[in-house]
């Protein structure tokens, strides 16, 4: 009876973390039907004007845009260059490992403001600033641990030996590869896809040093107008950009599913 | 790295590493990094000895306002570290031992999949809660109260432990789920109280995980851009906002990077002590 | 790739089909320099339609051989000749062998139907026609009905069968099976082993068999090749290995006997010698490795058809050759009797699976008699300088 207690109260205690992990950021909602341009909370009332406003608004607008567009460039990138590199070096049990891999741990330990002021100080010098290659680049860096180390442990669960079976079957090796590792190792490139696609949406404080003044990312745009204006699009911004992630992270499950349903309906 | 690729027979693996003979697999991602990381990086160093020269850059960011900032921000960060703790702890043992397995699972999931919540959104959530006419300032106010609790330390303090929390969950989660529940039972067997056996046996086993969540946790922490320049305001500043306004603002870069230099060391000198620290030998 | 100029090469060699089908020749495998050789310069050459196993325990090198000849490894030296033409550089995938292993390695994302397919599209074979060999080579193996099944859902002895199925439908002239049994439990096993037969019957392609079980390989194979450190320890029919090793270690590795010491006195003709056997306490006329000479210290092998405990007073007359043992330990095998002997004259100790009668108790003497006929004889074991390891 008394583990009962405590295990009822435990969850209890747990569900409370959760509620305060998520429940904050909730508030930009009805924040983004307010009728007042100002920031209060409960509003008075409310309405659909600013988002009205906001879909009105090439400079919102263009920053979402630009945002998609740099996180699916940086996500497909990331991607790529983690499976390259996945592949090879769980091929291969060499010296490249050994270098490869505490690097692609590093821009998870080092704070993203140095690396900041370090791709700053490079884009200043070769006039990069506000060059929306450089910020595609730089976020596809700050993916590649995260699709790196998916698509390694998505490679874990698949027997090598599979490869050479395709092989000895008359397939080249770039055949084999793409007949047999890669469709097995979809859901592993999907949450590579998926995280690194995430994570460039949300970047602010490399996008903020780079983007340039005239071509914000919509975080970087949020993050001016709260710190100078505190403009009532804001929270119109924060809501779509919790929808955009919200639906990626669903597209992600759903493709996933379909994968996974895809091999099982075919028991026949 | 790999556990299947570890279990081929030796022999097996030639062809293989022929496959994988193609350099160019590495080519993107190396370049990536150099280009992209590396390089930054080094940049970062190479300017913070420049312009006034190195002795003048690193003094300055010792001292003056930016060192009040550095130390203000290490005591911050230190507070985070202890507010997200005293969250973390007790959630990750209801989800490692006490909850259902699947109920567990559901909710560190969860926790994970908070991290997805953009950073400035919560900011300016944050903001919307604990500024003025926000959430709590309005109820105060009917109450004949007036708390406004953003901008400043406080609201500095919330908004980066709620941020904070789930990377302190983490790794204490994984200590906690390698702790055999059976050692329990063991020290019971050997006359232990309940209490003992959890200051005794439980706390010191998973004592690495709490190392680990701190050290992650005070680093992050010390290193933040965002949060605190939302809901810190001109007196409440970190480390990294000073950084920003150097390089941006006054463009003093080489004074911003002696900064930056100060603060990596700070933040690789902390995780390693924290590591060391609470890494117990019986795990090696 | 390496192997691509070497390829380019070598297909302007005539593909002659008088030639052997494999010709192995002074092939080299060697993992680190300092090493032992994996595979020793082993020449080997395996005809159209032949069962060709290779037999070992672990480290024989019968498995890198294997691989060598797939394609999956490269020789260090020696070469690999296929109808003339040597295909030592030859990618793995351009040699058309079928290759079956020990774990299957269906692909799990495939059908057991394209799983039977992909050699065929990897080919560019024509749709119906895949379609039509596809179903040939399932209903050879028996799973006409399995072809839209997943893998995962089949059993181990089924899995096993679609990968012949697989390794074959493209019609290799040479099949390399590596341990394709070993993950199957007994009984399951020795059906496989009939079902094998079948297939190479029916095809008629030649196979090259690892495998580290004896029973195996005789059950199967035209010739055995037994390996021990990376060379032929002796290669031939499964009868002539059995009943004719040329070395304690083969005498050894193919299955249980008894070994009695002795001595040549005299040499009849090559290959018969007289030999005095002091167990057995008289000279008996058996037949043996030629090399033996005058002198040379023997072992005689009694396999179980040369030795049974003596039960009619006509069997245990004095004067058919017998050995007057005292039984230490017997355990019933089936037909046949395991007994742990000790010979009373002289002493020795040796273990004998014979056929019997009625279980003799431990304790007990018995005589043996022994069938010259039966009998081998090898050089001693003494006269070796590698230990045994069977």
């Amino acid at each position: 009876m008394a583990k009962r207690v405590r295990q009822a109260l435990g969850v209890t205690y747990g569900w409370l973390v959760l509620l305060l992990l998520y429940v904050p950021a909730l508030v930009v909602i009805p924040l983004a039907l307010s009728t007042s341009p100002f920031l209060v909370f409960p509003p008075p009332d409310y309405s659909l004007e600013w988002f009205s406003q906001f879909v009105a608004d090439p400079t919102w607008v263009n920053a979402l845009i630009r945002s998609v567009q740099v996180a699916a460039a940086a996500a497909i990138l990331a991607t790529l260059a983690g499976l390259a590199g996945a592949y090879y070096i769980t091929r291969r049990k060499g010296w490249q490992s050994g270098v490869i891999e505490p690097l692609m741990v590093m821009p998870l330990v080092i704070p993203s403001i140095v690396f900041a002021l370090g791709v700053y100080t490079l884009a200043l010098q070769f006039g990069l600033v506000g060059n929306m290659a450089a910020l595609i680049l730089t976020h596809a860096v700050l993916g590649l641990p995260f699709a790196y180390i998916n698509i390694t442990v998505g490679l874990s669960t698949i027997d090598p030996r599979l490869e050479l079976a395709a092989i000895s079957l008359g397939a080249g090796p770039m055949r084999a590869f793409t007949l047999i590792i890669l469709p097995l190792l979809l859901p592993a490139l999907f949450a590579a896809l998926t995280l690194s696609f995430v994570l460039s949406l949300d970047e602010t404080v490399v996008a903020l040093f780079i983007s340039g003044d005239r071509t914000p990312t919509l975080p970087v745009k949020m993050f001016s107008s709260i710190t100078y204006d505190l403009s009532p699009l804001v929270p119109v911004a924060a809501t779509v950009l919790l929808l955009l992630t919200v639906m990626s992270v669903l597209t992600f499950v759903v493709l996933r599913i379909m994968v996974s349903r895809l091999l099982r309906l075919r028991q026949g | 790295m790999s556990l299947a690729a570890q279990r081929v027979q030796p022999s097996w693996l030639e062809t293989l590493r022929r496959a994988s003979r193609r350099h160019w697999a590495l080519l993107p991602l190396s370049l990536l990094l150099l280009v992209v990381f590396i390089l930054p990086v080094l940049a970062v160093l190479l300017k913070s000895l420049e312009d006034a020269g190195p002795a003048a850059n690193y003094t300055a960011a010792v001292t003056g306002v930016s060192g009040i900032i550095l130390r203000q921000s290490v005591v911050v960060s230190a507070m985070v570290t202890v507010v997200s703790l005293v969250i973390a702890l007790p959630f990750a043992h209801v989800v490692g031992r006490l909850a259902p397995r699947r109920l567990g699972a559901i909710m560190i999931t969860a926790v994970v999949a908070s991290l997805f919540v953009s950073i400035v959104v919560r900011g300016y959530a944050w903001l919307a809660i604990l500024g003025r006419e926000g959430l709590i300032d309005t109820v105060a106010s009917q109450a004949g109260l007036d708390i406004v609790l953003a901008p400043g330390r406080v609201g500095v303090i919330i908004g980066m432990s709620q941020y904070s929390v789930p990377l302190m969950i983490l790794p204490i989660y994984s200590a906690i789920v390698r702790y055999d529940p059976r050692l329990d039972l063991a020290a019971a067997s050997l006359g232990a109280s309940s209490l003992r056996t959890m200051l005794r046996v439980y706390l010191p086993l998973i004592l690495p995980g709490v190392g680990a969540g701190c050290a992650t946790v005070f680093t992050v922490t010390m290193g933040y851009y965002v949060l605190p320049s939302i809901l810190g305001g001109p007196e409440n500043m970190m480390i990294g906002t000073i950084i920003a306004q150097k390089a941006q603002r006054t463009l003093e870069i080489s004074s911003a990077s002696a900064i930056s230099v100060i603060l990596l060391v700070i933040s690789l000198v902390s995780f390693i002590v924290i590591f060391r620290a609470t890494r117990n030998d019986i795990n090696g | 790739m390496s192997g691509a100029t070497v390829s380019s090469n070598t297909s302007r060699q005539e593909v002659r089909s008088d030639r052997p089908l494999l010709e192995l020749i002074e092939l080299t495998r060697r993992y680190q320099v300092k090493d032992e050789p994996a595979v020793d310069r082993l020449d080997l050459v395996v005809d159209q339609g032949e069962f060709v196993t290779l037999l070992g325990s672990s480290g024989s090198g019968k498995s890198t051989t294997l691989m060598m000849v797939a394609g999956f490894e490269t020789p260090d030296n020696g070469r690999i000749v296929m109808r003339g033409r040597d295909i030592t550089g030859v990618s793995a995938h351009r040699r058309n062998l079928g290759v079956v292993f020990q774990s299957y390695l269906l692909f799990p994302h495939l059908s057991v139907a394209e799983n039977v397919a992909f050699p065929l599209k990897a080919r560019g074979v024509a749709k119906v026609e895949v379609k039509r060999r596809v179903a040939e080579a399932l209903e050879m193996v028996r799973l006409g009905e399995f072809g839209n099944r997943m893998p995962r859902h089949l059993s181990g002895g089924q899995q096993q069968r679609v990968a012949v199925a697989r390794a074959t439908v493209s019609r290799p002239e040479l099949l390399l099976m590596d341990e394709p049994l070993g993950s199957l439990d007994e009984r399951l096993r020795r059906d496989l082993q009939e079902e094998i037969r079948r297939f190479h019957r029916e095809l008629g392609t030649a196979v090259l068999y690892v495998t580290h079980d004896q029973v195996e390989a005789m059950s199967l194979s035209d010739r055995i090749v037994l390996l021990r450190s990376g060379r032929i320890e002796q290669a031939g029919p499964p009868d002539e290995l059995f009943e004719r090793p040329l070395s304690p270690f083969v005498a050894r590795f193919m299955g249980d006997a008894a070994f009695l010491a002795g001595k040549v006195v005299a040499v009849e003709r090559p290959g018969l010698f007289r030999v005095d056997v002091p167990a057995v306490g008289e000279v008996l006329t058996v037949q043996g490795v030629t090399t033996l000479s005058t002198g040379d210290a023997v072992d005689m092998m009694l396999r179980s058809n040369a030795v049974r405990v003596a039960q009619t007073e006509a069997e245990g007359k004095p004067s058919r050759p017998h050995v007057t043992i005292r039984v230490r330990d017997v355990t019933y095998v089936g037909e046949d009797i395991r007994l742990t002997a000790v010979a009373v004259v002289t002493g020795e100790t040796f273990q004998a699976v014979c056929a019997t009668h009625e279980m003799p108790s431990v304790g007990s003497e018995q005589r043996l008699a022994v069938d010259q006929q039966h009998c081998w004889l090898i050089p001693a074991v003494e006269s070796l300088d590698a230990p045994l390891a069977t």
